[in-house]
């Protein structure tokens, strides 16, 4: 028989539905818990937005504040599962050896888990000073450019650094192992399987969508939306989005045409 | 766009209206804006210049139906020369006639300094001497003083002040129409803005001439005070902005009434000045003109297309002759330009003039109907004017977008077709270029038939402009042909920042914030190279890309921190660039460690280089700012600062120049070992030498900018150094991926006896994105924008104290596009960093004699290519935006002058790029071939 690569198909769509959704429903209303959707548009007053658009644009720092709260949760789920998924995928051998090996894993789940929120702050600094050199304002606003790059932190550094670990510069085996996955990954962007695909491609679209999301600041149209950081933190998250259901159909695609010609070739044996 | 057309005609028929005046002195405060003398002006007022000039206010309250105040509308062009032309002819002076104003010519046409002489009436006139180059003989009294003398904020006001009183006060009253042009407050605000106390100073100083003016007025002479156009906030004008338009216009008559009581409210306008709380009245500056006309009895002028203005007229029926007058006149105006030969221009709008003045003729109407249908009859005439003179010529417009297009597509061919080309370069250049001979002939040819076949249907277009136009086309279309671009490979390595770059100028917004835009893109050009330089095979290798990379991100967003903000871009840009022109910290720029000639270069010729041209700026700040307190000092700073930075000038220029001219080389022969010549600096004998030469024009182009702009354009140096050791590092980073995925991977360690073969990767467009963009990143950071009015006339006054037409045009184009012209000059570097001067044979010709520059040329052709096709690009795109939009609101005020600067871009990049390839390229080659070509 031959091997099939462990491609959890139906559960990787559910979930990937159910993230997705559910970063959706953070974003466009979670704010409304915090700010009354009744209240009155406060500026351009004179270009009246929609009602349900009036809670999101009051205060951009409780938007992205509010966003980064849902996030965080959606997140530490996301990544648990896609860490699982990993290690499913990598271990081989009888049913018992696999569930040995995952357990020995899992003692220092833990230990990731911090290590990957730890990663996570440190990066969102990092992020804040590139935010800044692409022209962000360097000392006004510095909290709502902060809450963007926490939250562009969150949706592309998370899930990455909770599955593959920290890449540091020390030199033993471990570490140069990590490093070279993250350069294979995020640097060459060479993809080798489903599971990787789930990991790199929403990290990539987040990136992707909050430099777009810069371009309508520009715009002269005076509406309440375009206020410093609600069109990037929402492009980064609408990217996030679509890059995980790009990168599932892509997976999807792959995995049943294999599994096809598969079957072809059981057929012909 | 076309030049108002200049009917010559006079009007010869004395139709006036009794005057109330005999004489008139009209005093003309260059740039007062409106909210200088308005008496609500913004809230909050501003200490500088608000309230100030109080006179006009004062007056206008004590005596109201003497004394009147308006916000007068002064057609763009704010520019002193074709506001007078306005203020006399009562015409639209159009965008064409702006570079007029450094070579101003006469009136031709109607005027009232013409009627004034035809009435035998006296004319005298003092101050900008501007008046004396459009009326040359016209005044039989003058005392004209130098306009362009910028830094001089006193001396054209006291030349004024000097000759107006004792005019005034002469028994024998010898002028019946005196003309007073006051400087200060322009210059004020170009020097420093209308926040300053020098604008205190100088505005009290007015007030102070207008009060003793009126007191010495005798009852039979108008007094007329006005701003020939506003000022920006900045302080600088030209464009057409609120603050630029908006003029100040005050009418007082000492002696008699001019209006009973208000007059119908159907007659009068408002607006509102930006900031201030109540609208006011206001009229078209060049309502003026029939006004002063008729009060003081003259004929109005024929050519003129103003109103008289209702109030000074409001009194018995004399609105009603005065207005019918001055319909009339517009009237036969109207006629004589549709008889004239560019009388078609009119077909489209006469129906609707017929009309507007049909309805005026109408016999039931009381008094006050006829005087709105007259008024209105003379507005429609007015707007049919500003519409047509802003006319555009949609087959020319076409010629220049295909022209431009099909040149870019070419360039784009040869680009492709260059860098496919490799080694062969030679052999390619040499079976294009007899096709494109062949075009240019054949199209020259092409374009004289064309014309000749359709001579009749190509209005306004000659035989030499079809062969100028068929010629680039058809040349350009045999490239085309012959080495078609691989469409193919071009979508898949398509620039985005290019594209964007490129698209934005649809956007009015967008041009705007173009500062932004090319940070934003430049940061985005750089990330390739990034993640490159993570995925480099060595620690050296990734620390230098890395590190080199962030530091010419950091220097890039430093620089800008820098700008002079657009009126457009308020209120969300602060302009930190004069601001910050007062921190007197001169950066050297690097110096990096070279040898040979560059020894002696740096400490002799560059560092006193760098040294005088802030030395210069800071003299120049002691003394606008008042630092040492006293006015005596001003000729000896004004001395010290010329011959600096003429000292400066020549030592670059003849000097180094010469120097570097005749010793380009920086190697260093170390024979200290009697059996060895070692030479260093082999490895970078193209490109140090060639910084040399780039550092030559950047120290010419940093004398001639202010200090600010002098520390932004050090980062930009810095930028492009770390950017060079970026591009070296990905080169020899994709030189290893090569060799790695090539048969013999060994082959990266062998030291390669006879190195026969270079195999270094090529120049790429990715490697000239981001030197492209620092160009203009420094072009914005040197406090410079897209629009007329950001213009640095200060760095006319570098070489001379006065204007000279000799070199006050080279500083200024080196103060406006030098950071173009270095990014232009930077271009071959790309190709000549870190490039040995190694012997090679082209590849599979490895017989022939080894040749030295084998590789650099073709790859520095390459890059000084790619570098024109990205300036063509942007110009593509602000010329189509301009052409496409053309009707949109702010065509004058964004599109246009982007599209101007997008020429001037395309055109000292080009020229930089020539001179750098032609005479820096070529000459150190040649003196590396000379040293080189014996010994191996």
């Amino acid at each position: 028989m031959v091997n099939a690569p462990f491609f959890p198909f139906a559960r990787y769509t559910s979930i990937v539905g159910v993230h997705t959704s559910l970063l959706a429903f953070v974003a466009l209303f979670f704010p409304r818990m915090f700010i009354d959707d009744r209240m009155e548009q406060s500026s351009s007053k004179d270009r009246p937005q929609h009602p349900f658009l009036v809670a999101l644009t009051t205060s951009p720092t409780i938007t992205v504040s509010s966003m980064i709260l849902g996030v965080v949760i959606l997140q530490a789920w996301w990544g648990g599962w896609i860490r699982d998924w990993l290690i499913d995928y990598s271990l081989h051998g009888s049913d018992d050896s696999r569930r040995l090996d995952k357990a020995k894993i899992n003692e220092r789940k833990t230990s990731a888990f911090i290590n990957a929120w730890a990663a996570t702050l440190v990066v969102s600094f990092a992020f804040h000073f590139i935010i800044v050199l692409f022209g962000a304002p360097i000392f006004s606003s510095g909290l709502n450019t902060y809450l963007l790059s926490l939250l562009i932190s969150l949706l592309s550094v998370f899930a990455p650094t909770y599955t593959y670990g920290t890449p540091s510069l020390s030199s033993d085996t471990e570490s140069m192992a990590i490093r070279m996955t993250w350069t294979r990954l995020f640097a060459e962007f060479s993809i080798r399987s489903p599971v990787e695909r789930a990991i790199v491609y929403p990290s990539a679209g987040a990136i992707i969508g909050c430099w777009l999301g810069a371009i309508p600041i520009a715009l002269d149209w005076d509406r309440p939306w375009q206020a410093w950081p609600l069109t990037p933190a929402f492009g980064g998250l609408l990217g996030y989005i679509l890059a995980s259901i790009v990168a599932l159909t892509i997976s999807a695609i792959t995995a049943l045409a294999q599994e096809d010609i598969r079957r072809e070739r059981l057929k012909a044996l | 766009m076309k030049k108002t057309p200049a009917l010559t005609e006079t009007t010869t028929c004395t139709n006036t209206v009794p005057a109330t005046h005999t004489r008139a002195v009209v005093l003309i405060i260059d740039a007062l804006r409106f909210d200088f003398v308005s008496p609500n002006p913004q809230t909050p007022p501003s200490p500088y210049h608000h309230n100030i000039l109080t006179l006009p206010q004062e007056l206008t309250k004590a005596r109201p139906r003497h004394s009147f105040i308006f916000n007068a509308y002064s057609d763009p062009p704010t520019t002193t020369l074709q506001r007078i032309k306005g203020l006399t002819t009562g015409s639209l002076p159009t965008f064409v006639d702006l570079g007029n104003n450094f070579g101003a010519s006469s009136i031709e046409e109607d005027s009232i300094i013409k009627q004034l002489g035809l009435a035998n009436k006296t004319a005298a006139f003092m101050g900008d001497d501007t008046w004396m180059s459009v009326f040359p003989d016209s005044f039989e009294i003058s005392f004209p003083y130098d306009s362009f003398n910028v830094e001089d904020l006193h001396t054209v006001d006291e030349g004024v002040i000097k000759h107006l009183f004792p005019l005034l006060e002469d028994p024998t009253k010898p002028f019946d129409f005196l003309v007073g042009h006051f400087l200060g407050v322009d210059h004020v605000g170009h020097r420093v803005g209308p926040d300053h106390p020098s604008m205190k100073t100088k505005l009290e100083q007015m007030n102070d001439v207008l009060g003793r003016v009126v007191d010495l007025l005798d009852d039979k002479t108008l007094l007329v005070v006005l701003g020939d156009h506003g000022m920006d906030r900045t302080g600088d004008h030209g464009g057409d902005g609120e603050h630029e338009t908006s003029s100040a216009l005050w009418i007082y008559s000492k002696g008699p009434e001019l209006s009973r009581d208000a007059p119908p409210s159907g007659l009068l306008q408002y607006t509102t000045f930006p900031g201030a709380s109540l609208p006011h009245r206001s009229v078209q500056q060049i309502d003026i003109l029939p006004t002063i006309s008729l009060l003081l009895g003259l004929p109005i002028p024929f050519n003129n297309l103003g109103t008289v203005i209702p109030e000074l007229f409001w009194r018995n029926s004399r609105l009603l002759e005065a207005l019918k007058l001055n319909a009339f006149q517009i009237r036969d105006y109207l006629k004589a330009y549709r008889d004239s030969a560019s009388g078609g221009e009119l077909d489209g709008y006469w129906d609707e003039l017929q009309r507007a003045w049909d309805v005026t003729l109408c016999k039931k109407c009381n008094t006050e109907d006829t005087l709105i249908k007259l008024t209105n009859y003379n507005r429609v005439a007015l707007s049919t004017c500003r519409a047509l003179w802003a006319q555009f010529n949609p087959l020319r417009m076409a010629f220049g977008l295909a022209v431009l297009g099909v040149g870019f597509i070419a360039t784009w061919s040869l680009y492709m077709g260059l860098s496919s080309a490799k080694y062969e370069w030679n052999a390619y250049l040499s079976s294009q270029l007899p096709n494109c001979m062949r075009g240019i002939a054949g199209g020259a040819v092409v374009g004289l038939l064309l014309f000749i076949g359709l001579e009749e249907k190509l209005e306004g277009i000659d035989a030499l402009d079809c062969i100028l136009f068929a010629a680039p086309i058809f040349s350009s279309l045999a490239l085309m042909i012959s080495s078609p671009p691989p469409i193919l490979a071009s979508i898949r390595s398509l620039p985005i920042p290019l594209v964007l770059h490129t698209v934005a100028f649809f956007s009015n917004s967008f041009t705007f914030w173009e500062d932004r835009l090319v940070l934003y893109l430049g940061l985005t050009s750089i990330v390739p190279f990034v993640l490159t330089g993570i995925k480099a095979p060595t620690t050296r290798l990734r620390y230098r890309i890395l590190g080199f990379s962030l530091l010419y991100a950091v220097c890039v967003r430093l620089m800008a921190i820098s700008t002079v903000c657009r009126e457009e871009q308020q209120p969300y840009c602060h302009v930190t660039f004069y601001a910050s022109s007062t921190l007197p910290t001169p950066p050297l720029p690097v110096s990096r460690s070279e040898l040979g000639l560059a020894q002696t270069f740096i400490p002799v010729i560059l560092r006193p280089a760098l040294l005088a041209g802030s030395g210069f700026w800071l003299l120049e700040w002691l003394d606008s700012a008042n630092v040492l307190g006293d006015e005596g000092w001003t000729p000896l700073l004004r001395t010290a600062r010329t011959w600096l930075a003429r000292g400066s000038f020549t030592l670059v220029f003849f000097v180094g120049g010469a120097l570097w001219y005749l010793i380009p080389l920086c190697l260093h022969f170390d024979k200290s070992q009697a059996k060895q010549v070692k030479v260093l600096g082999f490895a970078n004998a193209y490109g140090s030498s060639y910084l040399l030469l780039w550092t030559l024009a950047f120290a010419l182009v940093y004398n001639a900018s202010q200090l600010s702009a002098q520390i932004a354009l050090g980062l930009g140096a810095l930028a492009l150094v770390s950017f060079l050791e970026v591009v070296d590092g990905v080169r020899d980073v994709r030189y290893m991926e090569q060799v790695f995925a090539s048969a013999t991977p060994s082959a990266v360690l062998q030291q390669q006896p006879n190195p026969a073969v270079d195999q270094s990767p090529p120049v790429r467009f990715a490697d000239i994105i981001p030197v492209a963009l620092l160009g203009l990143q420094m072009f914005f950071a040197t406090g410079h924008q897209s629009t007329i009015s950001s213009i640095q006339w200060k760095a006319g006054f570098i070489l001379t104290p006065t204007a000279s037409y000799m070199f006050a045009p080279i500083t200024v184009v080196l103060n406006s596009f030098g950071p173009l012209l270095l990014a232009g000059l930077a271009a071959p570097l790309l190709a000549l960093w870190n490039r040995p001067p190694m012997m090679a044979s082209v590849p599979g010709r490895e017989n022939t004699k080894p040749e030295l520059d084998v590789k650099v040329k073709g790859e520095t052709t390459v890059a000084v290519i790619g570098m024109m096709l990205y300036y063509t690009s942007l110009l593509i795109g602000s010329a189509v935006s301009a052409a496409v939009l053309r009707r949109h609101l702010m065509v004058w005020k964004v599109f246009a002058p982007r599209f101007m600067a997008g020429v001037a871009g395309v055109l000292f990049v080009d020229l930089a790029a020539l001179i750098g390839f032609c005479i820096g390229f070529s000459r150190i080659t040649s003196k590396i071939t000379f040293l080189f070509q014996g010994t191996s």
